[in-house]
């Protein structure tokens, strides 16, 4: 049976990598007496992937995960198990059952949501103007790390959307395709280079959504398609 | 509490934030208000290793199970650190409310190694209590200290208010409900310092005067007040079965050196090593049940997940059933995919059977310790191994599919001599020969034998605590002799350790309370995390001793005199003098005494009632 679940990752625990969080989701399946499956195999791990890896310095509002089980389980005993397994800072919010033959959640995900706010209002006021100037420009100087070392990418292309809301709120939505990866940290980076500022301010950092293509090639949130 | 904003702040700036972040399975997090004690447990090393540590999780359990305390864990942090929170004025906070040591009623010191004496000053500096414990106020915390290294409190007098001596899950509790009293007396500090006296195992350093003689030895030490005893007695479990053992550890999100389920499965060993000073401490062995491991196993897996368990214990090999109790985890865990390892294996108690059971789970190296390269010196130590056994056991390994051993050895043992180095040599090639005596087909590949040497360091309460330590050029030496000789044994890699370390070691092993003066200088210039090669100042510290008038060799070169007043006669560890002083005078002439369980050698923890179960056995 498998199973996909969308989950938080609060902000407390931002600082934690991916396999970290995975190892910690792990001992949670363990804890919660789901009845997991193992990979066969000198070091048997269980069967669990994430949607997409989120790096250090971000937390996550509807991360995405599927795990494979051994044997048939309510979603509800899921649901109520994890939760009670789980450090206050991960939290299940819905889950469900995925179809035998379905592709794997990793291989449908295009692109993420990005929100970035300013911690300071006063960091907020002196820049945003910058920021907004940044984001209107057609050629976006940045560099792509690559196999063979940094390459210069015009990161217009890989940014999908972006927003400054009201309150000063930046929401982005950034490509995941294939080659066309972008992290926000492509993104602060040519921020820095462009305003020409030796460090950004202290921005709180989440990702919002994992996206995926519907049948018309348009971005929807992978979890409203489960 | 601390502003979280300028905690964040600086978090963001630091290597391995989640060493500072908190928020682990399994923590406890009470409101502040809601009890009346504040326990800050400090780690005087950095997370990693402190999460390693048993004792830790023990203590942390037990002091939050009272609904009138709460225990909250602080860690050295890495210089980085250590840095952005000095230049950001933010004090050292706790991992669970963030708020800083000085806000405790009592913080409390866990001393495993002499090597992080520096990181207590740094973590008190940092965390805004006064160094010296006779300078701080009412307001600030009543500090504690315990585990082995108080055997010895002497360097430490300075900066500790009371020790705890002997099994923490004793008096733990019993300190804090004086603190607490004391607390809500209104009472000066004084008044609590002398309660505190009066619990059976707490060392008040406060409470005694030292005079010295002319050449540096101690000439009188006794108490200043009636309230202090002359002797202070190790506290004992005396049933490992009843004491409290935590059900639920902390389970950290980022790796730390041992992340796994520890099972304490015995404590003290009956071995008498002559130089093992927990040996001697931790005396006399209790066991606890498989019944009740199994039980405890059982809810540390499921309030955990980890899916590693090892047993520990100085011994593990000893445990009167183990091959029984290895059967029975493995039963249990058969379906949750735990593996069971055994961490401290002696080359004289591997069962064949365990060893055969431990191999379906992954195939690590395999440490054996000889400690020493001939019989004769092997005989002085009393580490009761022979070459037969070691050959047979190392065998046993390569049939059993193992091709990485890893042999340790001390060098500086006393008597040595440069036929004990070439015995290391010998033995070092003989196991290379029973890999290759293995047919091909039945061994694994990429043979790695390691030979690892440590620098001897002669501690307190053991049988070797009257002997001087090799000075650097011997041991130096010794390490070139060992490391020529090893370079033309095909298949070896050599390791030793800089001999600096072991020399301070050496000097606060054994040290007086005028180490804390060195302590304090050595501090002031800046060092600081010394148990971490790369941190580790060695000129500094020749220089503070130096500032402060005190001799280096005094401290670690000197055959100490056998009527001298040694700097921990107060502290009555179980083991008596007389009884060292014996195993002493039999290890020159290389004369051995047999683990105590086959006959009782009366070391003395025997005055304690009804805690040694082979006490008196089989005695003439
Ligand atoms: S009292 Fe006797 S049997 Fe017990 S630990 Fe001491 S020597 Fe061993």
């Amino acid at each position: 049976m498998r199973v996909w679940a969308e989950f938080e990752k609060g902000a407390r625990l931002r600082h934690i990598g991916h396999l970290d969080l995975m190892r910690a989701m792990q001992r949670a399946l363990r804890r919660s007496g789901t009845p997991v499956s193992y990979s066969k195999g000198y070091n048997p791990h269980i069967l669990l992937s994430f949607a997409s890896a989120l790096s250090v310095g971000a937390s996550g509002a509807h991360e995405l995960m599927e795990v494979e089980l051994r044997e048939e389980w309510t979603l509800d005993q899921f649901f109520t198990q994890m939760n009670a397994a789980l450090p206050e800072d991960l939290r299940i919010l819905r889950c469900g059952r995925l179809p035998d033959g379905a592709s794997p959640l990793m291989s449908r995900v295009a692109a993420a949501g990005w929100r970035m706010k300013m911690i300071r209002a006063e960091d907020e006021t002196a820049l945003l103007p910058a920021v907004s100037d940044f984001f209107a420009r057609d050629i976006i100087p940045g560099q792509r790390k690559t196999k063979s070392g940094m390459k210069d990418v015009n990161l217009r292309e890989l940014i999908e959307k972006a927003d400054i809301l009201p309150d000063g709120t930046i929401e982005m939505i950034l490509s995941q395709e294939e080659g066309k990866t972008c992290k926000p940290s492509m993104i602060t980076d040519a921020m820095k280079e462009v305003l020409g500022l030796a460090a950004l301010p202290r921005m709180e950092l989440i990702r919002t959504h994992l996206y995926t293509r519907d049948a018309r090639g348009q971005l929807v949130p992978l979890e409203e398609t489960l | 509490m601390i502003d979280p904003n300028r905690i964040e702040a600086i978090l963001e700036k630091v290597q391995k934030a989640p060493r500072y972040t908190g928020g682990e399975m399994n923590t406890t997090v009470k409101a502040w208000d809601s009890v009346p004690l504040h326990y800050g447990f400090c780690f005087p090393d950095t997370y990693e290793v402190g999460m390693s540590h048993l004792g830790m999780k023990i203590l942390y359990g037990l002091v939050n199970q009272e609904d009138w305390a709460v225990c909250e864990r602080f860690f050295m942090p890495w210089t980085d650190m250590m840095e952005l929170m000095r230049e950001n004025e933010i004090p050292l906070f706790s991992m669970e409310s963030r708020r800083a040591l000085c806000e405790f009623d009592m913080i409390g010191f866990t001393l495993q190694y002499e090597m992080s004496y520096t990181n207590i000053l740094a973590m008190m500096d940092l965390g805004g209590v006064h160094l010296m414990a006779r300078e701080r106020t009412r307001e600030e915390p009543i500090v504690v200290a315990g585990g082995p290294c108080a055997f010895n409190p002497e360097p430490l007098a300075d900066f500790i208010d009371a020790y705890m001596i002997g099994d923490g899950e004793e008096s733990t509790l019993e300190v804090c409900r004086t603190i607490l009293q004391w607390k809500q007396s209104g009472a000066d500090r004084m008044a609590c310092l002398k309660a505190l006296a009066g619990i059976e195992g707490v060392y008040v350093p406060a409470l005694y005067d030292v005079t010295y003689h002319e050449d540096g030895t101690i000439a009188s030490f006794s108490p200043n007040c009636p309230e202090a005893p002359a002797t202070i007695r190790k506290r004992v479990v005396v049933n490992l079965n009843d004491t409290y053992y935590p059900r639920e550890i902390p389970v950290p999100y980022t790796e730390i050196v041992h992340d796994r389920i520890m099972l304490e499965i015995m404590r003290g060993c009956t071995r008498g090593c002559r130089f093992c000073q927990a040996g001697m401490l931790y005396r006399p062995i209790r066991e606890r049940s498989i019944a009740r491991l199994l039980e405890l196993a059982g809810s540390l897996e499921k309030a955990t997940g980890y899916e590693d368990i090892s047993l520990s214990s100085l011994s593990s090999g000893d445990y009167t059933c183990l091959a029984e109790l290895i059967r029975e985890l493995f039963k249990r865990f058969k379906e949750e995919h735990v593996s069971i390892s055994l961490p401290s294996l002696r080359i004289d108690s591997v069962l064949k059977e365990s060893l055969e059971e431990t191999q379906q789970e992954r195939k690590t190296s395999l440490t054996f310790a000889p400690e020493a390269g001939t019989q004769r010196l092997r005989d002085v130590i009393n580490k009761g191994v022979t070459e037969e056994d070691l050959i047979e056991k190392v065998t046993d390994a390569f049939e059993g599919g193992w091709s990485s051993v890893k042999l340790y050895f001390m060098i500086g043992l006393p008597t040595e001599t440069e036929a004990d180095l070439d015995g290391m040599v010998d033995l070092a090639s003989k196991v290379i020969r029973c890999y290759f005596e293995v047919p091909r087909d039945k061994r694994a590949k990429g043979l790695r034998v390691t030979v690892s040497a440590s620098s001897f360091v002669p501690k307190p309460f053991t049988p070797f605590q009257w002997e001087p330590q090799d000075t650097q050029e011997m041991l130096r030496e010794k390490q070139a002799y060992l490391k020529e000789r090893l370079r033309k044994v095909k298949g070896v890699n050599f390791n030793y350790h800089e001999s600096g370390t072991s020399l301070m070691e050496a000097c606060f092993a054994r040290g007086d309370r005028r180490l804390g003066a060195v302590l304090l200088r050595a501090y002031a210039r800046g060092c600081m995390l010394d148990g971490w090669t790369e941190q580790f100042r060695f000129d500094e510290w020749v220089q503070a001793f130096a500032d402060c008038g005190l001799d280096i060799g005094f401290y670690a070169f000197r055959r100490r005199d056998r009527n001298e007043i040694l700097p921990w006669d107060m502290i009555d560890a179980g083991v008596t003098k007389a009884f060292l002083w014996r195993e002493y005078e039999k290890s020159q002439c290389a004369e051995v005494t047999p683990d105590c369980r086959k006959g009782c050698h009366g070391c003395g923890i025997q005055r304690w009632k009804g805690v040694c179960h082979y006490a008196g056995v089989g005695r003439v």
